[in-house]
């Protein structure tokens, strides 16, 4: 049985409060900035998947922290301010949490390469599943080019975002079973 | 820690295993429930989205506006270079612009005499709101962008909406502060257009590519590679002479719209009201 030394203590339910709070808010910043517009010239519908990122990155190392009612309702918001019909990012990342978090054993304690790499298929895939579920609600295909960049995009700024997400993972108190 | 009575039945941990499992699947039953649901109640679906989008529209605003001054300052910057050649060419068109500022100021002395002597009636003042561009996330799908305006500013569904260089698309759904506009170049869009200097009628009607295909034109009607497309105001949910872009050929021979306005410089838009429909007007009986 495990015990939690200092929990009694204020100071440290405190502590622990905060440092989960800071990775509570860099990762509804990443969702947020999914949302803003960038107005950057020629980029119009091209968008790195940053909430898709820490899905996988949290999925993997501390599936807690984007629980499926949370992961659900980002979807949903995606949903609202995008036009897509309602309930198909929430289901698309639930897919992706469900597919990440049994495969846990086998992702943790891979290289940067491997983990970037099976991040790589599993943005392809999403993507695929997203398109594929669009078509068959919308009655058409979107603008493929777009997509395809958007899908570049979020593989090429995997490695930037995931150091975000380690530096706040390192300050992340344990916790019960996760890493 | 409780334990399963006499080992029959799963302990706790394999308990909670299978309520996750069972919960991953009712979150995905709940998610495609929704999908198909907002496909046959589609007037349900964008009332919630809208709804939830007025919601959250503020914490959306607050962080995009340092994103906006960040891109603002660096676009800037980078201009900053091409200044001098900027200065020269802007010297040289305001040169040309109050020669026909003259012209213009003759013309409308003499639309306004004309319109006198024909004793026309007709209230071409157009009120319009402008409102910032909150969000783009969805355009690779859907060619929609959301605008920070709503009923409070007094927009209503069918304004069309308006960069400063042309028409953009029409307000779809509208809610307290927030609107969402249809662009025209999204595949379920049709504008009626008029060419430009003709009586030649036509229909801009969406690809979701960058350039409209200009359709159902007027029979034999002789049409000039770059003349300017403007709104016809037929249907009654656009204003009429709204400038819209050009006509150019695509590889296979086929009219499209070379619009005016680039997508990807869209920080405000013009919402303009759309015109009152005489038909519609309720008499004094």
């Amino acid at each position: 049985m495990k015990t939690f030394v200092g929990l009694n203590d204020p100071s440290e339910i405190a502590s622990r409060f905060f440092r989960f709070g800071i990775a509570v808010i860099v990762l509804a910043f990443l969702v947020v900035l999914n949302i803003v517009p960038y107005f950057l010239d020629g980029m119009t519908g091209i968008k790195p998947d940053l909430f898709l990122i820490a899905l996988f990155y949290w999925a993997t190392h501390r599936p807690s922290l984007v629980p499926l009612w949370a992961t659900f309702i980002v979807g949903l918001i995606f949903d609202s301010f995008s036009g897509l019909p309602l309930g198909l990012s929430s289901f698309v990342f639930i897919l992706i949490r469900k597919i990440v978090t049994s495969q846990r054993n086998v992702l943790l304690g891979q290289s940067h390469l491997v983990f970037w790499a099976a991040f790589s298929f599993v943005c392809l895939i999403m993507n695929a599943v997203k398109l594929g579920v669009f078509w068959l609600l919308a009655g058409y295909l979107p603008e493929l080019e777009n997509i395809v960049f958007s899908v570049l995009l979020t593989i090429a700024v995997f490695p930037s975002v995931i150091m975000l997400l380690i530096l706040t993972h390192r300050y992340l108190p344990l916790s019960d079973g996760e890493g | 820690m409780k334990r399963s009575i006499s080992g029959t039945l799963p302990s706790p941990n394999i308990m909670a295993a299978m309520g996750v499992r069972y919960s991953t699947y009712a979150f995905l039953l709940l998610s495609a429930i929704l999908m198909f649901a907002s496909s046959f109640q589609p007037r349900v679906a964008e009332t919630v989205k809208i709804t939830v989008t007025d919601v959250l529209s503020p914490v959306v605003q607050a962080i995009s506006y340092p994103i906006m001054q960040v891109t603002e300052v660096a676009t800037a910057v980078s201009n900053l270079t091409a200044l001098r050649e900027e200065n020269l060419r802007l010297t040289i068109e305001n040169e040309k612009l109050r020669q026909w500022y003259t012209q213009a100021l003759f013309l409308q002395d003499e639309n306004q005499n004309l319109k006198h002597l024909l004793n026309l009636q007709i209230d071409d003042r157009l009120s319009f709101v402008t409102g910032q561009v909150l969000t783009d996330t969805g355009l690779a799908y859907v060619k929609s962008i959301l605008v920070l305006s709503g009923k409070s500013d007094g927009i209503g569904k069918g304004d069309a909406a308006l960069s400063g260089d042309g028409l953009i698309g029409r307000v779809e759904k509208v809610g307290r502060n927030v609107s969402r506009v249809l662009l025209v170049n999204d595949v379920n869009s049709r504008v009626p257009v008029v060419i430009s200097g003709t009586n030649y009628n036509a229909i801009m009607k969406g690809t979701n590519t960058e350039f409209p295909l200009l359709t159902h034109i007027t029979e034999n009607a002789d049409v000039q590679i770059g003349t300017e497309i403007v709104t016809s105001g037929l249907g009654g949910v656009f204003p009429t002479g709204l400038p819209v872009g050009k006509v150019s050929l695509d590889d296979n021979g086929q009219y499209i719209v070379r619009l005016y306005t680039d997508f990807n410089k869209l920080n405000y838009v013009r919402l303009v009201q759309r015109p009152i429909d005489p038909n519609l007007i309720l008499g004094d009986l």
